[in-house]
C-alpha cells in the first residue's frame, strides 16, 4: 500500500490534517516536521530534475520570506544591525523562517497532493454530492489543453498569412491579443456545441451513474485511524500549549518530545510506505 | 437539505464551531484560520446552492469554456505580470450569462488555475473574491451592458480591488493581524502593477464586448 492506492476519503482527509496542522500551527517543531516529511514524499514521486527545480523554487521563496520580515517588522530585543536607524532584528529574522518554512511546506504538500490525487479521484470526492461542480472541473481541465492546441494553430495561422510575432513586447501583447479575442469566439462556438449534444444525449434526465472502482477496505480504515490518532494527539498538545513559540519581544520555544513524534511520525507515513513497496519491489526481483 | 436551513447551518452552527476550534487549537494563527475556515465555508455554501437549481446542460458547457478560457488567459500572458484577462472574463460571464454563472466561473477559476500555479492558503480567498466580481457583474448586468463607461470603471474598480482583497489576506496570514509596513509594502507594489491591470482591462473588455455585440447582431 502507498498513498495513491488508498481510499480518496482517507487520502482526503490524511492531507487535511496534514495542511491544517502545517498551515495553522504555529511551531518550529512542525513546520520542520512538515518540511522534512513533504521533501522525503515529494523525492520519492518525481523525477530527480523536477525534484531539484522544485527544490529550488522552495528555497527561494523560504529565503524571500525569511529576509523580508525583518525588514518589516522591528520588535525584538536583539538587533543585527541598523537600516535606515530601524533594527534588523534576530527575532524577526527568525520568525520569517518559520513563515518561509510553513509556506514552502504547504507548497510542497499541494504538489504531493497534486500527484496523489489525479482527476479521476476529484470527480469521485466531488461527484456525489455537487455533481454540476465535478463534471465543471473535468470539462475545463479537458478543455484546458485543447486550448493550448488551437492557440497554436492560430499562432501558425498568423504566421502563414504574413503577420509575424516579432520579439518586442508591445508587438507580442498586440498580437496575443488578437489571437486571445479569435480563441475566446472559437471556444465558445464549441462550447454551446458541446451543450446542445449533451442535451441531445439526454443529459439530466437519467440517474447519474459512476465509474470507478474505489472500494474501502480494511487497510483504509486503520490507515484513516492512524492518521486521526496522530493528528489530534498533535492538535490537543498544541492546544494546550506544549508545542508552540513566542518570538516576540524574545524567543521562547517549548516543543516536547512526544507530540513532535506524533506530528513526525503523520508526516513521514507517505514516504514509509513508499520505501516499504520499494523495498518488497526490490526483494520480489531477487526472488525471481 | 433546503437551502435555507443550510445556510442556517452555516451561519449558526459551523462558523461558530469554527471559532470555538481556534480559539481552543489554534491561538497564535487564529485570523489565518478563522478568514480560510469561514471563506471555505461560504464557498462550499454557494457551491451546494448552485447545485440545488435547475441548470441547462449549455450553461454548463459555457461556464467551463469560459473558466478555460480564463485559466488559459493566465497562462499564456504569464510573460507579463500584472496583465490578466482572468477579471475581464469573470465579468464578461456574470454579465452575459447571469450572476451565479459569473460566481462559478470566478471561483473555478481561481481553483483550477491554482492547479498549474501552486495551490495554496490563497485559493479559497481566491475563489470568494474572483466569485463575487462574477457575481456583482450578474447584478449590475443591465447598467453595464448599457454603457462603455460604466463598464470600464467597473472593471477599473474590481481588479484593482481583487489584488486589494488578497494582499489584505496575506498581510493577516502573515503577522496574524495588521503591521502597517507590511501593509504600506504590499499598496506600493499594488500601485505599480495597477497600470498593467488597468490595460488589460480596457483591451479585454473592449475587444472581447465588442466581439460578441457584432456577433449578437450577426446572429439576429
Amino acid at each position: 500500500m502507498r498513498l495513491s492506492v488508498f481510499h480518496p476519503v482517507s487520502s482526503l482527509i490524511y492531507f487535511a490534517a496534514v495542511l491544517i496542522a502545517t498551515m495553522f500551527c504555529f511551531s518550529p517543531a512542525i513546520q520542520i516536521c512538515s518540511v522534512v516529511g513533504a521533501l522525503l514524499e515529494l523525492f520519492m514521486l518525481e523525477s530527480k530534475r523536477e525534484f531539484f527545480r522544485n527544490l529550488r523554487f522552495t528555497v527561494v521563496v523560504w529565503l524571500a520570506v525569511a529576509v523580508t520580515n525583518p525588514l518589516f517588522s522591528h520588535k525584538g530585543v536583539t538587533p543585527l544591525f541598523f537600516i535606515n536607524g530601524r533594527a534588523f532584528t534576530l527575532e524577526a529574522l527568525l520568525y520569517g523562517v518559520m513563515l518561509g518554512g510553513s509556506l514552502s511546506a504547504v507548497i510542497m504538500w499541494f504538489k504531493v497532493f497534486s500527484k496523489v490525487f489525479d482527476r479521476e479521484r476529484l470527480l469521485y470526492i466531488f461527484g456525489r454530492k455537487t455533481p454540476k461542480l465535478a463534471l465543471i472541473i473535468t470539462m475545463t481541465r479537458g478543455f484546458v489543453p485543447k486550448l493550448k492546441a488551437q492557440y497554436r494553430r492560430i499562432c501558425d495561422g498568423r504566421k502563414c498569412s504574413g503577420t509575424y510575432m516579432s520579439e518586442s513586447r508591445i508587438e507580442r501583447l498586440k498580437a496575443s491579443c488578437g489571437i486571445f479575442t479569435a480563441l475566446c469566439s472559437s471556444t465558445l462556438e464549441s462550447a454551446v456545441q458541446t451543450g446542445m449534444s449533451m442535451k441531445a444525449r439526454g443529459f439530466g434526465t437519467g440517474k447519474r451513474s459512476f465509474a470507478h472502482s474505489f472500494k474501502f477496505r480494511f487497510g483504509d480504515g486503520v490507515f484513516l485511524f492512524v492518521c486521526i490518532l496522530l493528528f489530534s494527539a498533535a492538535m490537543i498538545y498544541s492546544g494546550t500549549g506544549k508545542l508552540r513559540a513566542d518570538f516576540y519581544p524574545r524567543i521562547a520555544v517549548s516543543s516536547e518530545p512526544l507530540p513532535m513524534l506524533c506530528f513526525a511520525v503523520l508526516c513521514a507515513i507517505p514516504f514509509i510506505l513508499e520505501v516499504k513497496e520499494s523495498l518488497k519491489w526490490k526483494f520480489c526481483l531477487a526472488k525471481i | 437539505m433546503s437551502k435555507k436551513t443550510f445556510s442556517n447551518l452555516i451561519f449558526l452552527l459551523l462558523i461558530p464551531l469554527l471559532c470555538v476550534a481556534g480559539l481552543l487549537f489554534f491561538r497564535d494563527k487564529l485570523y489565518a484560520w478563522l478568514s480560510v475556515g469561514i471563506t471555505v465555508l461560504c464557498c462550499a455554501g454557494y457551491f451546494l446552492h448552485f447545485e440545488g437549481k435547475e441548470i441547462k446542460s449549455a450553461q454548463l458547457a459555457i461556464i467551463s469554456a469560459m473558466t478555460a478560457l480564463s485559466v488559459f488567459g493566465r497562462m499564456c500572458f504569464a510573460f507579463l505580470p500584472g496583465f490578466k484577462p482572468c477579471t475581464a472574463l469573470v465579468i464578461i460571464t456574470g454579465m452575459y450569462f447571469g450572476r451565479e454563472s459569473g460566481f462559478m466561473t470566478g471561483a473555478m477559476t481561481a481553483l483550477i488555475s491554482n492547479f498549474y500555479f501552486g495551490q495554496g492558503a490563497w485559493t479559497p480567498f481566491q475563489m470568494l473574491v474572483w466569485g463575487l466580481t462574477g457575481y456583482a457583474a450578474g447584478m449590475l448586468a443591465e447598467r453595464l451592458k448599457k454603457s462603455r463607461p460604466t463598464l470600464l470603471i467597473f472593471g477599473a474598480v474590481s481588479g484593482p480591488a481583487f489584488s486589494l482583497i488578497m494582499d489584505l489576506w496575506s498581510c493577516i496570514w502573515a503577522d496574524n493581524g495588521f503591521v502597517p509596513p507590511r501593509c504600506r509594502k504590499f499598496f506600493v507594489r499594488l500601485y505599480r502593477n495597477d497600470a498593467g491591470i488597468l490595460v488589460s482591462f480596457k483591451e479585454f473588455l473592449c475587444k472581447i464586448t465588442e466581439n460578441w455585440q457584432v456577433r449578437r447582431a450577426q446572429s439576429r
